[in-house]
């Protein structure tokens, strides 16, 4: 999983704003105690890459930037293009998908003003009436050109340093990989405002090949640098990574303001003409995708976790002028859920009250009305992505409980046991065969045509189960047959002291016409490798085995290729079925393990 | 005390015939040499005999030394061909006038310089202190060891060798002579020895074996069963046994068992309904992306349970169905769902199980088996590994029973300090981390996630009660219990590591 590095000392600015609650010393613990996991505190060194403006990000342990991840400049051949911009502390966390959140110190700042009492209830932000409007294009709704939502925000005030801009990027990265499932779901857009011309823009499914513009990175100096949408998404770096989205696109979706100038092709590129820069002080953010719900997502972390970060900053809203009427961006309005206090009581095992319970929740980021009622009103913020049933309510009670204050105890209801009869019968095989004094061996159970089948002279089975996206040519099925594991066992112990005894008691996979297409059957196979081994071994073993197992097996004489001609054995149950094979491997076999040393095998079906 | 028929035999030759050799005894008395001896070192413990060591050396020629018995050394030879080409000769030139090859020659050199017999000046060998015709020392020895029998360094001495200046040279040159170490034992009576004689000899038969035909006659009653040195070491030898991975299966599945559990199981081949979908989790989840899971081309299709159930997954993904949620809102497609996948997680066993579970009813369930995902081969990843599941359906259960069911579970694993922390996991809410402390190790190690199913998962299963879940991964637990540094050992065993891995810890 992707880790964050949370900027230590930017955070505990945003939690002491007004008296110092907590220490970087603390930090850890905080984040262990509300579900995020540390991976370490570590110093990052920040390098700006002078070719394509980008800050790159490295621990201690990764070392130096040798190249630059946006643009590719490779800075050993040309030192002169990167520049340190000095050091930063941070926490790095595993990211949790599931609370994009808290991805950044404004959001995660947020949070554990809450989590701390510092700060609860839910955080509210001025929204200013703005006048821009985007015109969407009820074509974006066909299949041809699938992309139909978008949600905007006009961002002022903004004061932009380098850490900001880092901060930005690695939001709008992060978020492309949390909600956006890689720009799929939703992708985000940021760009100069004052770059952009009057108040009505657009946002069109636009033919491949009807215009052109310079995308972000290509300099717009450059007479051959005005790509068609087709060519940036040959020829732009960024464009071959995400070509795939629009793939089964006839027309792709762009923006555009009211001059007509392009703001971006989503999801996969800006226009160089209005990239942000230091000097920005408005932006105009939009959010597009296929999913109305990360689309608004994303719009609403985006713009009340830079609020967090910019305390001056003013959002303005946008109205989004689509095919079934206009509504207006972001919407901030908080999701209203009842909790039954009983349920959370009862789910967390904890003697909560309701207000106590309502404290938790607004610890938690939540308003809550009905304090004192058997049912709470909860009012969920707009950012959170994770709160779908009040059931996630009732984790986040828990969490700001604390787990460590729940009491354990067991499940009252007594219950009894049993074991899979397989299981015990398996115990039993494996019983007798140490008996014999053999060894179990455990095998993989994925395997290949060659190590299955033409190793051992017979053909492919039709019944083997054939992995569609294997990803190595040693495993492209499921085993059919314990015998090759185990012979490929006698080939790595080849050096050690003969005779040598192997058994495996497991499962091999067959497409049958059960529900999912195939299942296991159970196997229990033995193999014996030494100079005076012989057929006369394994029948022995086998004998006892099927008389020890109450197995009425007979035993017949089989071409079998995989034995040397006329030592080869097929063993049959009462009705005739082949439960089993038996005899002395073939020298073709044993050349192809490498083994030195005649090998008697036998594998019978459990059952 | 008495005599066994050895000693006594022993004593009854030294009386007659005085003090012997251990040959000379062992001729005299009718036995092999090895039980004379311990009989004479019984004896000498007892008393009744004296033992004199005489260390000696035993010299045999072997086969290079044989060769020059009819043959000259190579320097004697030299020496010759120098004296004839006027008291010197070019190294290179030797071998034209004898039968030596110039290596012959050059390994000659270091005896010619050795005995003083020629020197080198530049390319030329030049004669330096003749010797006559008179054998050396070595030479000597070789003639006198012509036979190829061994012969003793006293009686060499005695003759008038000098065995110091001989071996000196024979010693060093590769494969002329063995020398031995011996030491020759003679043994004579004391005066209590000559007492005991004087007194009579009575002995029992000594026997290292006790046969049938002893017991069936009875005569292991005249016969003394010789005594062993039983702190001597014997072969190895190693009995047969399980791998030590099943029995970390068997310790987790006893635990299960008598904590109250079912067994249960699923196939590996399983449709994405049942190893995805019934998870609520959504059909764009990047769990589900062809880079993570292994997705199956033969069979193409997977079907799937009865209509209404999958009706109430797809309205739960779309829309929350009737289970108070607000869905992933989008439009679930039940052509993914047929799609069939080598299970990710043995969490498809126990929803299995919950669909057939009887609704108001208590039940506890537990899988183990491989589950498949798609990672490249290192030393902690195999694209199989295996995991164990349980879970608790229960209308009373609650978060504080999950808490206390793992701490339960654990302790009975070996670990009895546990930690707990909030995590996410998707289809669990709420959903608990658990550390575990290894002690060996000074540190807290994550073992297993685990949470309460969330009510997407369970209502469209017709599970109103709520359910606890867990589960962990055995080959971490195995590479920590066992010490593995790979996940690898596992699975291509070596047999020293099968034979000598011990069943107790």
């Amino acid at each position: 999983m992707p880790l964050i590095n949370m900027p230590i000392e930017t955070l505990l600015g945003l939690l002491n704003r007004e008296k110092t609650v907590t220490g970087e010393a603390d930090l850890p613990d905080h984040f262990q105690s509300m579900g995020c996991e540390v991976e370490e505190t570590t110093t990052i060194q920040q390098y700006l890459c002078g070719v394509c403006g980008k800050v790159i990000e490295r621990t201690e342990a990764q070392g130096a930037a040798l190249t630059c991840a946006s643009c590719g400049t490779d800075f050993r051949e040309r030192p002169e293009s990167v520049s340190t911009l000095g050091e930063n502390h941070v926490v790095r966390l595993d990211m949790l998908a599931v609370r994009p959140d808290l991805f950044d110190p404004g959001g995660m700042g947020r949070a554990l003003r809450g989590f701390l009492g510092v700060q609860t209830g839910l955080a509210e932000y001025d929204l200013r009436p703005g006048k821009l409007r985007v015109q969407v294009d009820p074509a974006l709704a066909n299949d041809d050109s699938y992309r139909p939502f978008i949600g905007c925000a006009v961002l002022r005030k903004v004061r932009l340093d380098h850490d900001r801009i880092k901060m930005l990027m690695n939001l709008q990265e992060d978020l492309h990989w949390a909600l956006g499932r890689n720009r799929k779901l939703a992708s985000i857009g940021v760009y100069d405002l004052a770059r952009l011309e009057g108040t009505n823009f657009r946002y069109d499914a636009v033919a491949r090949d009807a215009l052109t513009f310079v995308p972000l990175g290509f300099d717009a100096g450059d007479s051959s640098a005005a790509c068609t949408p087709d060519e940036i998404l040959a020829r732009h770096k960024t464009g071959q990574a995400f070509a795939h989205l629009l793939e089964k696109h006839r027309k792709v979706p762009l923006l555009r303001d009211e001059r007509g100038n392009v703001l971006s092709m989503p999801p996969i590129i800006n226009a160089e003409a209005c990239r942000v820069t230091h000097d920005s002080t408005d932006l105009f953010c939009d959010v597009t995708g296929v999913s109305q719900r990360s689309v608004d997502r994303a719009l609403n972390i985006v713009v009340t976790s830079l609020r967090e970060l910019i305390p001056e900053l003013e959002i303005e809203t946008v109205t989004i002028d689509g095919p079934d009427g206009a509504r207006v961006t972001p919407d901030l309005t908080p999701a209203a859920m009842d909790l039954s206090v009983a349920e959370a009581r009862d789910t967390l095992g904890a003697p909560l009250e309701s207000g106590q319970l309502a404290d938790l929740l607004e610890r938690m980021g939540h308003r809550v009305q009905g304090r004192g009622a058997e049912t709470l009103k909860v009012e969920v913020p707009a950012w959170r992505n994770d709160v779908m049933h009040p059931v996630d309510l009732i984790e986040d009670a828990g969490v700001a409980f604390g787990y460590d204050n729940l009491v354990p105890e067991l499940v009252p209801t007594f219950t009894v046991g049993a074991a899979r009869p397989i299981e015990e019968r398996s115990a039993a095989a494996r019983r007798v065969m140490v008996g014999h004094g053999f060894h179990q061996v455990m095998t993989l159970t994925l395997t290949s045509e060659p190590a299955a089948f033409g190793k051992w002279r017979i053909p492919a089975d039709p019944r083997a189960v054939q992995i569609e996206n294997p990803i190595s040519s040693e495993q492209t099925m499921c085993r059919v047959s314990l015998l090759p594991g185990l012979l490929e066992t006698l080939a790595i112990n080849k050096q050690y002291d003969l005779p040598q005894q192997l058994f495996e008691v497991g499962d091999c996979c067959f497409c049958d016409d059960s529900e999912t297409g195939a299942g296991e059957r159970r196997f229990m196979a033995a193999a014996l490798i030494g100079s005076q081994v012989g057929y006369a071994d394994v029948r022995a073993v086998l004998d006892s085995y099927i008389y020890e197992m109450g197995i009425e097996a007979t035993i017949a004489a089989s071409d079998d290729p995989r034995f040397i001609p006329g030592r080869g054995a097929v063993l049959r149950d009462g009705a005739g079925e082949t439960i089993g094979a038996m005899g002395e491997v073939h020298p073709e076999v044993l050349e192809a393990y490498g083994l030195k040393h005649p090998v008697a095998c036998v594998e019978i079906a459990l059952q | 005390m008495e005599l066994s028929e050895p000693q006594a035999a022993v004593l009854q030759a030294l009386a007659s015939a005085g003090q012997q050799g251990l040959g000379a005894l062992a001729n005299a008395t009718g036995l092999d040499q090895s039980p004379v001896a311990a009989a004479c070192a019984e004896l000498q413990q007892q008393g009744l005999l004296e033992l004199d060591e005489q260390a000696f050396q035993e010299i045999t020629l072997t086969e290079a030394g044989r060769a020059h018995v009819a043959t000259p050394l190579p320097e004697r030879t030299i020496v010759g061909v120098l004296q004839q080409q006027g008291g010197s000769c070019r190294l290179t030139e030797i071998p034209q006038h004898c039968d030596l090859n110039q290596g012959q020659v050059g390994q000659s050199l270091r005896w010619l310089l050795h005995r003083k017999w020629a020197r080198k000046e530049g390319d030329q060998l030049v004669l330096d202190q003749a010797p006559d015709a008179t054998p050396t020392a070595d030479e000597a020895l070789i003639q006198a060891l012509a036979d190829g029998q061994p012969a003793r360094s006293d009686t060499l001495a005695a003759a008038g060798h000098d065995l110091a200046a001989a071996l000196e040279v024979l010693s060093k040159r590769k494969g002329f002579v063995s020398v031995k170490d011996r030491t020759d034992r003679t043994a004579r009576l004391t005066d209590a020895g000559r007492a005991r004689v004087a007194g009579g000899l009575s002995a029992r038969k000594r026997v290292t074996r006790l046969t049938p035909e002893m017991l069936a006659d009875g005569s292991w009653r005249q016969v003394e069963l010789a005594p062993y040195d039983v702190t001597l070491a014997a072969g190895d030898v190693y009995p047969g046994k399980e791998h030590p991975f099943q029995r970390i299966f068997d310790q987790v599945r006893r635990v299960f068992l008598e904590m109250g559990f079912t067994e249960i199981a699923s196939p590996w081949v399983e449709s994405s309904f049942w190893d995805f979908d019934a998870l609520f989790q959504p059909q764009d989840h990047p769990a589900r992306d062809m880079q993570d899971t292994f997705y199956i081309g033969r069979p193409a299709r997977s079907g799937l349970p009865d209509a209404a159930l999958v009706e109430r997954v797809r309205a739960t993904h779309e829309n929350g169905g009737g289970t108070g949620s607000t869905g992933w809102r989008y439009r679930w497609e039940e052509e993914l769902a047929h799609r069939p996948v080598l299970r990710t997680h043995t969490t498809a066993a126990t929803i299995r199980a919950l669909a057939r579970h009887t609704g108001g009813t208590s039940g506890k369930y537990f899988v183990t088996g491989p589950v498949f995902r798609r990672e490249t081969v290192d030393y902690k990843h195999l694209p199989m590994f295996h995991q164990v599941d349980g879970i608790i359906v229960d209308e009373k259960a609650s978060l504080a029973n999950l808490l206390g069911t793992l701490a339960a579970f654990y302790r009975k694993m070996g670990f009895p300090k546990v930690r707990f922390r909030p995590s996410f996991f998707p289809y669990t809410e709420p959903s608990v981390e658990v550390d575990l402390w290894l002690t060996h190790r000074n540190e807290w190690v994550e073992m297993g996630g685990s949470g309460i199913f969330r009510p997407e998962v369970t209502r469209p299963l017709g599970v109103n009660e709520r359910v606890l879940a867990w589960g962990l991964g055995l080959e971490r637990l195995a590479m920590m219990i066992h010490k593995l540094k790979s996940i690898g050992e596992l699975y291509f065993a070596t047999m020293p590591w099968l034979r000598e891995t011990p069943l107790c810890r």
